[in-house]
């Protein structure tokens, strides 16, 4: 094999590698660059349920879910449309990432919600305190 | 007839390989270890009737933890620090490891308060949490 069409293999094969970790982190993607989350010293539960539904709350109480802008008042609706076209079921975890400066009304307005559209788990997504931080 | 000769590749091109290499290796880099933030997801339920939730709680075996829209935590009616809500909850997990922890956050109080609470309750193995309706 040539020096030329080695080089360029590479240069695949790290095209391959860089696409596949940007996909696979696409959970940390679901996170709104607005939200800065809470800290925790421990970490309780690490892995992520299979069936979940990510959800942001920004500090104003409108709410970030996927690539949709939700003013506070469509919550509910859009949370219930997601259980009868079935993208979510009863077994789906809400996972909740708050602002950490969000008031704890828009959260317990989000999970009202929740509990009204027929979803029974949820999670509350916290950061990791790292050492030496 | 003559068969061309395939000349020797440049050194040029091996460097500019090279460069491509490394570039990638950079953006790699880039991409893996700059947004990398470790999270955890903490128990807890969804938001129940207070009032609802007194006729099945066992109240001796239940704790009701108020957030106020200060940052304070008050177990019992009593305004207690972190470090002694720390202390009251290694208490509670040597005593009473099943106990039912009741929380109930002001609707001003800051999300920070409650995912630290629920992280302490997590620390020291305190599942058995229930989020009032606030």
């Amino acid at each position: 094999m040539s020096a030329g069409s080695l080089s360029s293999m590479i240069d695949i094969v790290f095209l391959l590698i860089i696409f596949f970790v940007v996909t696979a982190s696409f959970d940390r993607e679901q996170i709104d660059a607005e939200v800065a989350l809470p800290t925790v010293d421990s970490a309780a539960i690490k892995s992520l349920p299979p069936q979940r539904l990510m959800v942001n709350v920004l500090t104003d109480g409108s709410v970030k879910l996927g690539f949709l802008h939700l003013p506070a008042e469509e919550v509910a609706y859009r949370l219930s449309g997601l259980m009868r076209s079935q993208e979510a079921g009863t077994d789906t975890v809400l996972i909740v990432s708050g602002d950490r400066d969000t008031p704890h009304r828009h959260i317990s307005a989000v999970m009202n919600a929740a509990a009204q559209a027929g979803f029974s788990q949820v999670r509350i997504n916290a950061e990791v305190k790292m050492e030496g931080k | 007839m003559r068969i061309p000769t395939i000349s020797e590749p440049e050194d040029s091109n091996s460097m500019s390989a090279m460069t491509d290499v490394v570039f990638l290796l950079l953006i790699f880099f880039i991409v893996t270890m700059s947004g990398y933030v470790e999270m955890t997801l903490l128990e807890t339920s969804l938001p129940t009737a207070s009032g609802a939730s007194s006729a099945t709680v066992d109240l001796q075996n239940s704790v009701r933890i108020e957030l106020s829209a200060t940052g304070e935590y008050i177990i019992s009616g009593v305004p207690q620090s972190l470090e002694s809500l720390t202390r009251l909850l290694r208490r509670y997990q040597r005593l009473m490891p099943d106990a039912e922890f009741l929380l109930q956050c002001d609707p001003d109080s800051k999300h920070h308060q409650l995912v630290t609470l629920l992280g302490d309750l997590a620390r020291h193995n305190l599942k058995n949490v229930k989020l009032l309706k606030s």
